[in-house]
Order: C-alpha cells, then structure tokens, then sequence
C-alpha cells in the first residue's frame, strides 16, 4: 500500500481506484435504498390490504 | 414455500419461473455472496498492491486491475441482456424481462468505469486522455447503447410491450460486443491488443495475471450479487403496482 501513496504516478493510479469505488459503491447505495423502499411499502399495503379483507368478513 | 422442498435446481430454470420461488432463492444466497464478494475485493486488492512494477508501465500496471476487470463486466453484463432478450422472444420465460432489464444499469456503471479507469491510464501512458479511435469509440457507444435501452424500458408503460421492444433492440445492440473485441485487431488503434482473452493462452506474467483473475472474480460476484438484488427489487416493484391496482378495483367495486 506505501508504493501507492509515493511515486510519480500517484494521483493517477489513486484517481482511478476512487473513482471505480464510488461508482461500486453507488450501485451497492442504490441497490440496498431501493430495497429497503420497496419492501417498506409492500409492507405497508399488504397490512392495508389486511385491514380491508377483515373489514370485509 | 420453502426453496429446497421446491427444488429449484433439479427443475433447472423453469423453476425459477415461479417470483415466489426466485424471491426465496435470493433471501438463502444473498449474504454468502455478499461475503464472497467482499473476501474476494480484500485479497484482489491486497494483491494488485503487492505485484512489482511493470517494466514499462512501472506503478500505472495497477490500474488494469480495476480497468479490465471493468471493462469485462460491462461486456458480460450486454450477455446478460442478450440471454435474457432470448427469453423474453423465445422461450417468454417471466424473469427473462427482469433480468434483462435489470443488467442494464449495471452494465452501464461498469461501462463507465472502464472508460474513466481508461483515460486516467491513458494520460501517462498515451500522453492524452481520449482518442477516438475504434476501441474507445466502440465502448463509448456501448454506453450509449446501455443508457438508451434504460430510457427505452422507462418510457414504455406497458410491461409486455417495453419487454419485446426492448429484446429486440438488445439483440440489435448486440452487435457491438464483437466490435469491441476485435477492433483492436481490425484498426490501427491506440490500445493495445489482447493478453488474456486470446488464442493461445494469456501473455501477461502471471504475477499480474492471477491479482487480475482475482479482481475479475471479484467484480463478477459484485454483479451477480447486486444483479439479484436488483431483480427482486423490480419483482417487488411489480407486486407493490398489482396490489395498488387491487386496492384502485376494490375501492370502485364498494
């Protein structure tokens, strides 16, 4: 890991690692927000849903 | 409904037809893949800072780690697109669609980082950051392609409709994929030609080539992980909008 933090092509070769990493890490965020909303709203109709077939009987 | 009393294997994909069934399958491989994923980025990364420097590149060497590996990917994830286009026309499989369309962003991220990773190399190596010449020209359309088939699958409400046109254009697409691979044979180009993928067996040292293999690992498992996911986000999306639906008919039925 020292030979990444000295040398002449430092800033290029960090650059590079940051920017492939944000962009992972950005696919894995939206991933894993994106679940969480949907099974969050599932939830939450599937209890109205409940709610409106006991209403019914 | 449980995934081994159903035995999805055995029944191969037809079984997986089921959302339920694929849905349960995903809860039971999620988190060994996600670990695997992330034992394969420490030692990938661990040994792509641990390999000498390349007798002509000296510490550049080291972003091919992350460049091919990408650059792989976003080829793998077009394939993705293309089987899944096959099932969508061919075999009308029900995930077929949501497979394909899932891969899509993926596959554009990947594109991405391959053309960023690829201009950052090239500026000490070529001694400019872009070239339009057919290697990077063809992957930037490939780009376009992916961002185009996003917009596509957005833009047609309905399902079945944006599923065949969207297959359709997948295929057509497709034709990229080939181009991409041989333009460095075909063109004079910047780039350089293949060392891995080729007739003959690898060219690279193995020294650079087994840190390679490991990051190409890691990246595949990062996708087929995160593209599992993203496939029962768009089931779940499906069975959140069926719902609503329900919801609309038995509010107008009372």
């Amino acid at each position: 890991m020292s030979e990444l933090l000295s040398g002449k092509y430092t800033g290029f070769i960090s650059s590079a690692y940051a920017a492939t990493f944000l962009i992972l890490a950005i696919m894995i965020a939206w991933v894993w927000l994106v679940s969480r909303s949907r099974k969050a709203e599932l939830a939450k109709l599937e209890a109205d849903g409940l709610r409106r077939a006991g209403s019914k009987t | 409904m449980t995934v081994a009393s159903q035995n999805p294997i055995a029944s191969g994909l037809s079984a997986l037809a089921n959302p339920t069934r694929f849905l349960n399958l995903v809860r039971v491989v999620a988190w060994p893949l996600s670990l695997i994923t992330l034992a394969l980025f420490v030692v990938g990364l661990w040994m792509a800072f641990s390999v000498p420097d390349d007798y002509q590149q000296g510490r550049t060497v080291r972003i091919m780690f992350v460049h091919v590996p990408a650059v792989w990917l976003a080829m793998a994830s077009y394939m993705v697109m293309v089987s899944g286009a096959l099932g969508v026309l061919v075999w009308r499989h029900p995930l077929a669609d949501v497979a394909a369309r899932c891969a899509a962003p993926f596959g554009a991220a990947f594109t991405l980082i391959g053309l960023i990773t690829g201009s950052i190399w090239g500026r000490p190596m070529w001694g400019t950051w872009w070239v339009w010449d057919a290697r990077l020209t063809s992957f930037l359309i490939l780009l376009i392609i992916y961002l185009g088939l996003m917009a596509l699958w957005k833009a047609i409400e309905e399902p079945a409709v944006a599923a065949r046109l969207s297959a359709v254009f997948v295929l057509v697409g497709a034709l990229i994929i080939p181009i991409i691979k041989f333009s460095v044979d075909w063109f004079t180009t910047l780039h350089q030609s293949a060392s891995v993928l080729k007739a003959g067996g690898p060219s690279l040292a193995p020294e650079f080539l087994y840190p390679l293999l490991v990051m190409a690992l890691a990246f595949l498992f990062l996708f087929t992980t995160l593209h599992l996911m993203a496939m029962r986000n768009e089931i779940l999306r499906r069975q959140i909008r069926s719902l609503q639906r329900r919801v609309v008919r038995e509010a107008r039925g009372i």
